[in-house]
């Protein structure tokens, strides 16, 4: 199982492509909103979901991917499946 | 309550692969899946449904202020389509009526409550620059020029606020006892911007 540390290292890897605001991803903590700061298209925020899935080999259900709006909340999530597993 | 959005087909194109799998299902209805994969262009209505959802979370974000990613509840159904436009309705909580504006270059919409009978305005701005700075900066100044010019008001007495909810208001002083808050929608996606402002008695629609 990953640290907190290490699972944003890799959400942070999955997330670089469909950055927009690159000064921002410099400084990502788990406050980080993904559209609101990193100015994310809202359509790649499925491409992450998706990303995450493969990664990790989870699910994330629609109901979980209302809330993956942010570092924080994704962090969250996969925590969450991993868990589950 | 009003919303827009606009999409780059271009940009659209290289950001998204909408044949990857699990990308329509995450996004869309099994209806919408239907109109997209029974259509003679798949893309055109994957970017279409996209820019209608995106308008209606829009203008229901603007009334309730709930942030979610929740695409497939945003229930879409296509009305009319022509080469250049569509109509449809959004299911949300509430119904929305969405106009859309389709173009090789981008396709725009934008969403009402369906019980409001006045129409939007939209204009769209075609970018030099796909840098967000610029065009976050451009696109104000297009909305205030648009609203002053049309209400002969000089261009130093309009500013655009953000409410809590980070929700733009354009604010109009026309005379020291008089002030218009007008609901503005933004959108921008590479090199194309659009605006649309609500429903206002003052100005042309």
């Amino acid at each position: 199982m990953q640290t907190k540390e290490e699972l944003i290292e890799t959400l942070k890897k999955i997330v670089k492509p469909y950055v927009q605001d690159e000064q921002a991803f410099e400084n990502v903590t788990e406050d980080t909103d993904f559209i609101k700061d990193l100015k994310i298209n809202s359509a790649n925020l499925v491409d992450i979901a998706l990303d995450v899935e493969e990664a990790y080999d989870i699910e994330i259900d629609n109901e979980s991917m209302e809330q993956m709006l942010t570092v924080g909340s994704a962090i969250e999530i996969i925590t969450k499946k991993l868990a589950e597993k | 309550m009003i919303g827009n959005d606009i999409v780059d087909r271009a940009q659209a194109h290289r950001e998204s692969n909408w044949q990857r799998r699990g990308f329509l299902e995450k996004l869309f209805t099994i209806h919408e899946q239907k109109l997209i994969l029974t259509a003679d262009d798949p893309e055109r209505i994957v970017w279409l449904l996209w820019s209608i959802k995106e308008s209606a979370y829009k203008a229901s974000f603007r009334e309730t202020g709930k942030r979610i990613f929740a695409p497939r509840k945003l229930a879409c159904q296509i009305i009319s389509i022509s080469d250049e436009t569509a109509e449809g309705v959004v299911f949300y909580e509430k119904i929305y009526q969405t106009k859309s504006l389709i173009t090789p270059q981008y396709i725009a919409s934008t969403a009402t409550s369906a019980n409001t009978s006045s129409s939007l305005h939209q204009t769209i701005i075609p970018f030099e620059k796909a840098t967000y700075q610029d065009q976050h900066l451009l696109i104000r100044e297009k909305i205030k020029q648009y609203c002053t010019d049309s209400l002969s008001i000089p261009k130093e007495n309009s500013y655009i606020q953000k409410d809590s909810n980070s929700v733009p208001i354009l604010t109009l002083v026309k005379s020291s006892t008089e002030q218009l808050h007008i609901p503005i929608s933004i959108s921008h996606h590479g090199y194309y911007g659009a605006f649309a402002i609500g429903p206002n008695r003052s100005l042309p629609a």
